[in-house]
């Protein structure tokens, strides 16, 4: 049964691992694209409804934000931090993808790389899955913690 | 522990050396774009069908700014069609 257990967290562990280098990959690689073509992405950002007047700040904030996320990942100390910090910005990405297709006519889209393909429907439909990913590595950390901590409490007991 | 740490670095590189290599993946044949004032590129989101013919396939955006049609992000691919004027 122990067996069974350990071998539930080993699988639950990797899983973390995994969805953390996804992420890594993911916010990178958006960050380093709207950075590469930085002049681009503001000039689009002006044209977004409801963003355009910190459209030079947002083109700073995001990419950095991005950046700090990944590096979030590398300690797996913070990696809580960096799964819910990820939760949030693809929520409020989705919001926003949200009240663009409800609200905005169609506009250009603002992203990097070979996602630029992407219409908003696709967006919506890759960050919901996202959004998904971090809240299944937040459960799984979740059960880890309590794994690790009703394991190390067992060996006290086991101890004396 | 020198794992928990080359694996994301090593990710980190792979996503970099990614967004370099995809920089120019930008002639899509589901994407047309237009050339606003800024004279920055921009995407329509989608391919605009511009009928038969030789006259410049011209759009309407939502917000009633006209542009001309191209192909890809390049001043050298203005698409041709019928001349009349597409709405997005």
């Amino acid at each position: 049964m122990k067996k069974f257990e350990k071998n539930i967290a080993h699988w639950k562990k990797w899983t973390v691992d995994v969805i953390s280098l996804f992420f890594i990959i993911l916010f990178t690689y958006a960050a380093v694209s709207k950075l590469i073509e930085f002049e681009n992405f503001q000039t689009q950002l002006e044209q977004f409804p409801f963003i355009n007047d910190f459209s030079v700040s947002l083109a700073i904030i995001l990419p950095t934000v991005q950046i700090i996320i990944s590096f979030l990942y590398f300690k797996p100390n913070f990696r809580f931090q960096a799964f819910y910090s990820s939760l949030i910005l693809l929520i409020i990405f989705n919001l926003y993808i949200i009240a663009v297709l409800l609200f905005a006519e169609s506009i250009p889209c603002s992203c990097g790389g070979v996602i630029s393909t992407f219409s908003w429907n696709d967006h919506l439909i890759f960050n919901t899955g996202c959004s998904l990913l971090a809240l299944l590595a937040i459960a799984l950390s979740y059960d880890l913690k309590t794994y690790k901590s009703k394991s190390s409490t067992n060996v006290v007991e086991v101890k004396p | 522990m020198k794992t928990n740490f080359f694996l994301p670095m090593i990710a980190m590189i792979f996503a970099i050396g990614m967004s370099f290599a995809t920089e120019n993946v930008e002639i899509d044949p589901t994407q047309d774009y237009y050339q606003p004032s800024s004279g920055v590129f921009m995407s329509l989101g989608q391919e605009i069908d511009c009928g038969d013919g030789n006259k410049t396939c011209i759009v309407e955006l939502p917000n009633g700014e006209v542009h001309q049609v191209y192909d890809a992000p390049d001043p050298n691919t203005l698409k041709k069609g019928d001349g009349r004027k597409r709405q997005l």
